[in-house]
């Protein structure tokens, strides 16, 4: 019996330190990998890139289902991107509001001559492709069709795309305006290994305000559920991507934003749409393809944040976000497990999806099962409290100490939290995140887990959405 | 007495619209800077101009948005757009917008002088 | 025992804690010394190319002297001043004549890339040799000679893009030897530079690279005939037509279509670009 308890606490302790381990060497190969990034830039002006003749041609594909109230200023905003070779295709999902109608009337619409396409991936039915007759929008296209999903959606424009690459993003995303030059530098650095997906740091813009579909001021989210995910971005992106880019073992390009050559993307089929981790998923389904065809490959990560979106402002909308993302990595997980531990997928399979399961599919479950344990272990007394708690506060300072770390390099790199009252709030939030959006994420994780395993049914759930704040700044009479 | 000619002078970047400023100020010429949508807005409410030099987008405008503000606003005015996306498909996106004359970065100086000197 | 150890770790974290918030702060007050200041550097060196450029006569080197050799003791603001003076390149024009090498002379740029150039860390390297030929200093070629071939990435493609810019279009001949892969970018950097220089009075190099080994030469050959307008070479491109490489293939249709949709004059002018008019669909210009 206590050869049984204690094999159980080494578990938990050695998966602690594991787990510890891995933050660690994050940490180290995202600062060699920003350093990186910084210094291929120098070589790759914005203003070279610009006047270029070769550049791959680039088509944003940006699904929009019942955005009624904003697809004119989304839109708009999407149209503004400085790039030469560029397209914007909005796939309007049968969406039940005035969003076909306001686009037509605003963008001088007609339905185009050209017979519709085959479409390469199957998808729902399109009821038309209009385009506009006014040369200022010449690079606009509406796809209009039957509902179908963000991924059918997605799908449906990649089809229609007449471009090299493909940018997968939400209408409602407010993108930086030079985003497309940088997020093609890698494409055009390339050469033995082909790029398959690239993807940039995604920023939180609640309350922040927006002119003209740009971001005029950035501003902390008002709510501490959105100001915890901006440390929470900031962490994942600035550490966790930007380390596996650097070893190549990016299994996430974010669905909000990213890139991918269109010819690879036809041939993978598109997105899943019978998952709800559709990014997650066809990022996998990239390097598998690649790995069977026997074709060197990259995914890479940009470490500025050229994409800002709203993120959950009330517990109750996160929760049914992080619930979607763990059914979306559970389908995901379940739908590649051929890849555990086989040696036909090299790395990936023997290092990076091993990881998968063990520290991202599996830490909400070995938390959830500690957290379970320790409740035994009071009742049954077991607990040396002193320890215990002093343990546990090693633990919470350990997760502040990898905050701050994140926010260190963050404010020493990048100008947007760059100022003292910012920054010092960030590092303040973060320590409030394991007693307060930690435990909520935990109990929509195992809540999502659980969905899966009894079957109950969940979709996409609807995301209310507060609109950013919109300033009238540019009508104003000075 | 001759009035002085005024020019005005847009791009994001200080640095640049200051370089342009140097080579082109003389006891002929006025000239003014702006670098953002809200300077441009309020400088051409007060001032007639008999030039403007300016890039085809600033921060915080999108597209072509600049381009007609400033068309909107100023007639009869020669506008002179300095980009540096110059591809073929942009020049023909020029042309829509009523831009006659326009230059690519880097500029040539012999180009400049040439465009600017009808006006001046 | 145990609680005691456990106490002296927290306190070991708490203390890294408070330096990581202190260095937080810290990084903030550099940044907003170091962003002044530097904007200050910046205009100081635009507003004397203006004046240069104003009247190419004027010896600014003495003023950069007195207002830069004190800055860019510093590392950080030398690598800032050379990349503005680069930088005004893609401002104005400058023709290779008429760069004002004197200041690179004056304030002693040249001798310090020269130092760095005998670098073994690849980046530095790969820097020093960016510095040279965007700043036209001929002195280091036998520098690119020597890298033309490194093992090295970066290094190679800097190496291999100076010698166009000092070379241009005799240039082309060496990437018959080159057996690396080439990237996009170093494509279109050499085509960039390669518009500086007058033109070739035949194309018979870029007929050579053509039937290079090498796709990704072969690659640049197309993409060169494409951006000039080269229609002598025509058949000896379009019988790559069925190339193993799909790249290549793709190369060659885009070239069939800027062919056929644009009218090229017989005798290409020799020094200036060669005027291209859209003909279109319906055979008009």
């Amino acid at each position: 019996m206590e050869l049984y308890r204690h094999s159980i606490d080494w578990f938990f302790f050695i998966y602690g330190i594991l787990l510890f381990c891995c933050y660690f060497f994050f940490v180290s190969l995202a600062i060699k990998a920003i350093k990186k990034n910084k210094n291929n830039a120098t070589f790759l002006s914005i203003k070279q890139i610009m006047s270029a003749q070769e550049l791959p041609s680039i088509s944003l594909v940006a699904p929009a289902y019942n955005e009624g109230k904003t697809i004119i200023i989304n839109v708009l905003s999407l149209l503004s991107l400085q790039y030469p070779f560029y397209e914007l295709i909005i796939v309007n999902d049968g969406s039940k509001d005035d969003s076909l109608e306001k686009l037509v009337n605003t963008f001088n619409l007609k339905v185009s001559n050209e017979p519709i396409k085959e479409q390469l991936i199957k998808t729902s039915k399109i009821l038309g492709v209009y385009k506009s007759d006014n040369p200022k929008f010449k690079n606009l296209t509406v796809v209009n069709k039957e509902n179908g999903g963000r991924a059918d959606a997605l799908n449906c424009g990649i089809s229609n795309a007449t471009t090299d690459l493909v940018l997968c993003t939400d209408a409602d995303c407010i993108i930086e305006q030079d985003a497309l030059l940088k997020m093609v530098r890698p494409y055009l650095i390339a050469t033995d290994k082909e790029v398959i997906a690239t993807g940039a740091a995604i920023g939180i813009a609640n309350d922040s305000i927006i002119d003209n579909g740009t971001l005029h001021t950035l501003k902390l989210p008002k709510s501490l559920v959105a100001r915890m995910q901006v440390v929470e971005y900031i962490r994942a992106f600035l550490l966790g991507r930007m380390a596996w880019g650097h070893i190549n073992g990016l299994f996430l390009v974010s669905g909000a934003f990213g890139l991918y050559p269109k010819k690879r993307l036809i041939e993978v089929g598109g997105f899943d749409k019978n998952t709800v981790g559709e990014d997650l998923e066809l990022c996998i389904r990239l390097r598998v393809h690649m790995e069977r065809k026997k074709l060197k490959y990259d995914i890479v990560y940009i470490p500025e944040t050229l994409c800002w979106t709203e993120a959950p402002s009330t517990p109750k909308v996160y929760i049914t976000q992080r619930d979607r993302w763990a059914r979306g990595l559970y389908e995901t997980i379940k739908k590649h497990r051929y890849l555990f531990y086989n040696p036909k997928f090299k790395a990936s399979g023997l290092v990076f999806f091993p990881y998968w399961v063990y520290f991202e599919f599996g830490a909400p479950i070995v938390e959830f099962l500690g957290l379970i344990l320790i409740v035994i272990y009071m009742f049954l007394g077991e607990i040396n409290y002193p320890t215990a708690v002093l343990l546990f506060f090693i633990v919470y300072i350990i997760g502040c100490i990898f905050s701050t770390i994140a926010i260190l390099i963050y404010t020493y790199n990048f100008k947007q939290y760059a100022t003292y009252p910012k920054a010092l709030n960030l590092i303040f939030t973060s320590f409030l995140e394991p007693i307060t959006t930690h435990p909520i994420m935990l109990y929509a994780e195992i809540k999502g887990y659980f969905k899966k395993i009894f079957g109950i049914k969940s979709t996409w759930g609807t995301m209310s959405r507060k609109g950013f704040t919109t300033n009238e700044v540019s009508k104003t009479d000075t | 007495m001759k009035t002085l000619k005024k020019i005005l002078l847009i791009n994001d970047d200080p640095a640049v619209t200051t370089l342009l400023k140097t080579y082109l100020l003389n006891k002929t010429t006025k000239i003014i800077l702006a670098h953002t949508y809200l300077e441009v807005l309020s400088v051409l409410k007060t001032n007639n101009f008999d030039l403007i030099l300016t890039d085809i987008s600033i921060t915080g405008t999108s597209g072509f948005q600049l381009i007609e503000t400033i068309k909107n606003s100023n007639l009869g005015c020669k506008i002179i757009v300095i980009t540096g996306m110059d591809q073929e498909n942009q020049q023909t996106m020029f042309k829509q917008f009523g831009i006659s004359s326009f230059l690519n970065f880097p500029v040539s100086l012999n180009a400049l002088n040439a465009n600017i000197k009808e006006v001046l | 025992m145990t609680i005691k150890l456990l106490f002296y770790v927290i306190i070991i974290l708490l203390l890294i804690l408070v330096l990581l918030i202190i260095g937080v702060c810290f990084s903030i007050f550099l940044r907003h010394i170091r962003s002044k200041r530097l904007l200050k550097l910046k205009l100081v060196i635009y507003t004397l190319m203006g004046k240069f450029f104003k009247n190419p006569t004027l010896d600014i080197s003495y003023n950069m002297k007195l207002m830069l050799e004190k800055e860019i003791k510093s590392k950080l603001k030398f690598h800032y001043v050379i990349k503005h003076l680069i930088d005004v390149h893609s401002v104005i024009q400058i023709p290779v004549q008429q760069q004002p090498l004197s200041i690179i002379k004056t304030l002693k740029i040249d001798k310090r890339i020269e130092k760095e150039l005998k670098s073994s860390k690849s980046f530095k390297l790969a820097q020093a040799l960016r510095y040279s030929y965007k700043l036209g200093i001929v002195n280091h070629i036998n520098h690119f000679k020597k890298n033309v071939d490194s093992s090295k990435l970066t290094v190679r493609r800097e190496a291999q893009v100076g010698l166009v810019v000092f070379l241009g279009w005799d240039s082309l001949i060496l990437f018959n030897k080159v057996t690396h892969p080439i990237s996009l970018w170093q494509i279109i950097q050499v085509l960039d530079v390669l518009e500086t220089h007058p033109r070739p009075s035949s194309f018979v190099l870029l007929e050579r690279i053509l039937e290079s080994n090498n796709d990704d030469i072969v690659c640049l050959a197309i993409h060169c005939a494409t951006r000039f307008g080269v229609n002598t070479i025509q058949n000896k491109i379009f019988k790559h037509e069925k190339h193993t490489n799909e790249k290549v293939v793709t190369l060659v249709k885009a070239y069939y279509n800027f062919i056929r949709t644009h009218e090229i004059p017989v005798i290409l002018p020799l020094n200036k670009p060669i005027p291209l008019t859209k003909v279109n669909s319906n055979g008009t210009i």
